[in-house]
């Protein structure tokens, strides 16, 4: 799959020459820009301590800013059982951005807004039905390393020894977009 | 930083020279046809009247269509009322722009689903996520489009706010809210 490579100014003024090399940034880059992390299979999370799973990641280059979107469907086994989410980036001192979370079902699960590599507790997870959360959240990258992943970590908040389960089909997306 | 430049279809015949600025506008066009704009410092609302910039706009092209994503924490300010926070997409051409917002809110304690708006020119019209809960926070994520007049040929996407209340609390939104545009095809 496409890497996204910064092109200098000296490879596009008028002088420089067309190069293969060239056209394949030129083809690729919009392409590697935006990127995709899908959950394949069924997590389940039984660990009633910090966010240390990783769920779903996608590969991004440093010193850009990203809009990371993620839908989630998640259901628990018994009552009383929660779920934590962490969105982790490469370097977790110097990169800054927040993250927001929605609960769409009915239930009344609190939503969130955090630091990027914070946990985020999410309390008694509705069991009647699977809950869909929406993950919004703006990055943005230290230049170093130059290159990293975005990912969202998972773990059970946990009440009553319920396994909490994240659902096939989740996935998130990290688009890299113009912060100046 | 990279600002988007049309390319005309007489910049890339086949008898038309590779410009330094045609070459820089293939480049650069992909990354600036997206934008994020982040409040950078908490904003206390106490205007019942008005929305007011809130320091979230991003400079777009005229002529296009957008989709608008946005998230804002904000929070009343205390007290027993029941503020609300006042929300508005606002385009350089008010009259001509066209575009639809949907925001849904929800705070810590009960679930508010609010629809912004769904008419033609649904933005650039307050909106209203009210009442809420004093001395708590809550969330607004935001989900929209707009289509922007050929007029001007450079304009501006910003996300206003003001205090909607039913008494006399403020409400803050806080720094770390953002505004992301994304220009897209239409047809």
């Amino acid at each position: 799959m496409p890497t996204y490579s910064a092109i200098p100014d000296s490879d596009v003024d008028a002088d420089s020459p067309l190069t293969p090399e060239l056209f394949t940034l030129l083809r690729d880059n919009p392409i590697a820009m935006d990127k995709i992390g899908i959950l394949a299979a069924d997590q389940t999370y039984n660990d009633d301590a910090t966010a240390n799973d990783t769920t779903m990641d996608v590969t991004v280059v440093g010193g850009k800013t990203y809009h990371v979107h993620a839908v989630l469907a998640v259901t628990a086994a018994n009552s009383g059982a929660g779920i934590r989410f962490k969105l982790v980036t490469p370097d977790p001192t110097n990169d800054v951005g927040t993250m927001y979370l929605v609960e769409v079902s009915a239930y009344l699960t609190p939503s969130m807004i955090s630091t990027i590599n914070t946990d985020h507790t999410i309390d008694d997870i509705e069991t009647a039905f699977t809950n869909l959360f929406t993950i919004d959240a703006y990055v943005t990258l230290d230049a170093t390393p130059a290159s990293g992943d975005i990912e969202l970590w998972a773990s059970q908040k946990d009440a009553h020894a319920s396994n909490t389960v994240l659902l096939a089909g989740s996935f998130m997306t990290a688009m890299m977009v113009d912060a100046t | 930083m990279p600002t988007y430049s049309p390319i005309s279809a007489g910049q890339i015949d086949e008898d038309s020279p590779v410009t330094t600025a045609l070459k820089t506008a293939v480049r650069d066009n992909p990354f600036a046809r997206r934008k994020v704009s982040v409040l950078t410092s908490n904003q206390v609302y106490t205007n019942n009247d008005t929305v007011v910039a809130t320091g979230m706009s991003v400079s777009v092209p005229g002529g296009a269509t957008y989709r608008i994503c946005a998230g804002v924490k904000a929070a009343t300010g205390g007290g027993g009322g029941a503020a609300g926070l006042r929300l508005r997409v606002v385009t350089s051409d008010v009259i001509n722009d066209v575009g639809a917002v949907y925001l849904y809110g929800k705070s810590v304690t009960s679930l508010h689903t609010v629809l912004l708006g769904t008419l033609t020119n649904g933005i650039n019209g307050d909106v209203f996520l009210a009442p809420v809960e004093n001395g708590v926070d809550y969330i607004n994520l935001i989900e929209g489009y707009a289509i922007l007049d050929a007029t001007p040929a450079v304009g501006t996407i910003a996300l206003w706010a003001a205090q909607h209340t039913h008494d006399a609390d403020s409400v803050t939104a806080y720094a770390g809210s953002f505004l992301a545009v994304y220009m897209v095809d239409q047809t």
